[in-house]
């Protein structure tokens, strides 16, 4: 029997319950009250505070001191040009086997696509085949520089045709006369016979009844080469006149009768005169053909080439070139004429072999030969 | 039935199925609004009288006077409406001038052409587009020539009061070759085609009797200056005939 009255003494099991308890309450708090004061106790943010107002000091402004000239000219540039044109054909380019012949296949030259509708027989505004056109310049000889008319009659004209070539083609022999603004550039020489004022108007000007030139020439300047080179000549014929200069040396001469005759001071026939039979034999436009002198091209090498061909009185017009290789056959037509390849330096636009062949009578020339005198 | 057959009808009906999806659905369901903010959601069906039909999926239709609605679907409208057309073409010629020393028996006159196309619904519309062709007669050969061409979106607004205008100009010649042969091209007159988007004749005025609807694809084909026969065959272009008659005349 347990004495009720005795409580002073060990209870066993009750009191490690307790400080067990006690002391994970213990812990708890001290966690609970460790988060509370982490949370509490926060870093107060740093306020910005700007700095002090800087002290500067004040700046006079002072105008730059240099002088400047009230007029002052521009320096001409300096332009980097090549000096001649056979260094140009000279280089060689690596071969590039990537490359593929293109749509350009069969097309000699280095050619862009003209817009048909700018193009005449006279060549068109723009460059249309860099490197390979030539630059063609109007002069009407019955007109001053500044356009006003001034007549000019056919011995005069021959005059100044014998001037420009006794000054071995320099253009300021012509240069007191109306020279057009706009230049044309061509790849082939070959107008058929055309209406004489056709050639002012395809260079801008516009016929009135106080401009009407019937005394012009145009001069055409430009390089020509051939890949394989060789002996080559011209056959033309021009109306009233057609004289080609290749390598600063004549190498055909051509017109009417009278342009070439020793009348009126005009004496190209002690200049130049036609040495080959054939001359005068075949027809090409409405007149006889002349055939030139042989020149040689070096292969790849570029040439200056100038073409001055002219009409005095109106009526019609030609200026008709085409071009032979030496040891070349050239089938011939009904007459016994050799069909010729028209003189070109890049293959010449449909439109124009159309425009050609309206006013070409059939085998008179051959309009899609091989033969090219391109530089590029 | 083998497995192939079954396969070659399933791709069938399969493809049947696409065309009638793509056919019911060509025609744009949109949402239409007029000026005063309402909204018509429809295809768009016609233009009748002034005002537009739409139809919607379960086939009510809306009539709306064009004049009501917004600017943004006025611009809308044309892009997609096909106006009737009046189409007329008128031509002159005035004499070239000449050089003083021009060769006598050398006779160009300038053609002037205006092809002028008016909308009769007086509804703008910018979903076609005009060519115009002035085609001349070879006085030496029975050939013809394209003597120019030339073509025009048509923008039919209030601006310009529904019509629009392509002028065009050519040269009618006839000359003695220096061979003593008569040559040139004398204009004979002109085409105008009405064309969609899609490229396809509209509409069409033919100047020339022997050109007809059928003729005018082969027609559009040509360049200027290209030689064709009467049923639109390319030609060679006609050359002059050799002759000494006149050698050495300038």
């Amino acid at each position: 029997m347990r004495d009720k009255g005795n409580r002073g003494g060990l209870i066993k099991g009750v009191p490690v319950a307790v400080l067990v308890s006690a002391l994970i309450h213990g812990a708890v708090i001290l966690l609970a009250g460790g988060l509370i004061v982490f949370s509490v106790y926060q870093k107060a943010e740093k306020k910005f505070e700007p700095p002090p107002p800087v002290d500067r000091p004040k700046m006079e402004l002072k105008k730059p001191k240099v002088k400047v000239s009230k007029r002052v000219r521009p320096r001409a540039s300096t332009r980097i040009t090549s000096k001649n044109l056979q260094g140009m054909a000279e280089v060689h380019l690596p071969e590039m086997s990537g490359m593929t012949e293109g749509l350009g296949s069969g097309i000699g030259g280095f050619e862009l696509m003209p817009d048909p509708a700018d193009m005449s027989l006279f060549g068109g505004k723009n460059s249309i085949a860099i490197g390979n056109d030539f630059e063609g310049t109007f002069y009407s000889l019955e007109m001053n520089r500044r356009g006003g008319f001034e007549g000019i009659g056919v011995d005069d004209m021959n005059r100044v045709i014998e001037r420009f070539v006794e000054s071995g083609w320099n253009t300021n022999v012509l240069a007191p006369y109306y020279r057009s603004l706009q230049k044309l550039y061509t790849t082939y020489i070959m107008i058929p016979p055309i209406p004489s004022e056709h050639g002012p108007a395809q260079f801008g000007i516009e016929l009135s009844e106080q401009v009407s030139p019937a005394f012009w020439v145009i001069h055409n300047k430009g390089k020509i080469a051939n890949k394989e080179g060789g002996s080559f000549r011209f056959r033309g014929s021009g109306d009233n006149f057609l004289i080609v200069r290749v390598n600063k040396k004549i190498v055909l001469a051509c017109g009417f009768a009278r342009f070439f005759a020793n009348e009126a001071g005009m004496r190209m026939a002690e200049r130049w005169a036609p040495t080959d039979e054939a001359s005068g034999k075949f027809l090409m436009g409405h007149g006889f053909a002349t055939v030139g002198d042989w020149f040689d091209l070096e292969p790849g090498v570029a040439v200056e080439m100038e073409v001055l061909s002219g009409d005095y009185y109106g009526g019609w017009f030609k200026a008709m070139l085409v071009a032979e290789k030496k040891g070349v056959y050239y089938p011939k037509n009904e007459e016994g004429m050799p069909i010729l390849p028209v003189f070109r330096t890049a293959e010449i636009p449909e439109k124009i072999k159309n425009q050609m062949k309206y006013l070409l009578t059939p085998n008179e020339v051959d309009l899609d030969s091989d033969l090219m005198f391109n530089v590029y | 039935m083998t497995d192939q057959s079954k396969r070659r009808s399933f791709c069938q009906l399969f493809a049947a199925v696409v065309f009638l999806c793509g056919g019911l659905f060509a025609e744009d369901v949109r949402l239409w609004r007029s000026r005063q903010g309402e909204r018509f959601e429809g295809r768009f069906v016609r233009v009748l009288l002034g005002k537009v039909m739409l139809e919607n999926d379960s086939g009510e239709k809306y009539y709306i006077p064009v004049k009501d609605l917004s600017e943004h679907d006025k611009k809308h409208l044309s892009s997609i409406f096909v106006p009737k057309l009046n189409i007329r073409f008128s031509d002159s010629s005035r004499s070239k001038f000449r050089s003083k020393n021009a060769l006598a028996d050398d006779i160009i006159r300038i053609v002037d052409g205006t092809a002028t196309v008016e909308a009769k619904d007086k509804i703008p519309s910018e979903t076609l587009r005009m060519e115009v062709y002035m085609i001349g007669e070879e006085v030496a050969t029975d050939d013809y020539k394209l003597l120019e061409k030339g073509a025009m979106p048509l923008k039919l607004n209030e601006e310009n009061d529904f019509t629009c205008e392509l002028k065009l100009e050519t040269q009618s010649r006839k000359y003695m070759e220096y061979n003593y042969q008569l040559r040139g091209c004398l204009y004979l007159g002109s085409v105008v085609i009405i064309l969609d988007r899609n490229d396809q004749v509209v509409d069409f005025r033919s100047g020339i009797g022997w050109i007809k609807e059928e003729q005018l694809d082969p027609l559009r084909q040509l360049d200027v200056d290209d030689f064709f026969d009467s049923s639109l065959k390319p030609r060679p272009v006609p050359r002059p005939k050799f002759s000494t008659s006149r050698v050495g005349v300038q």
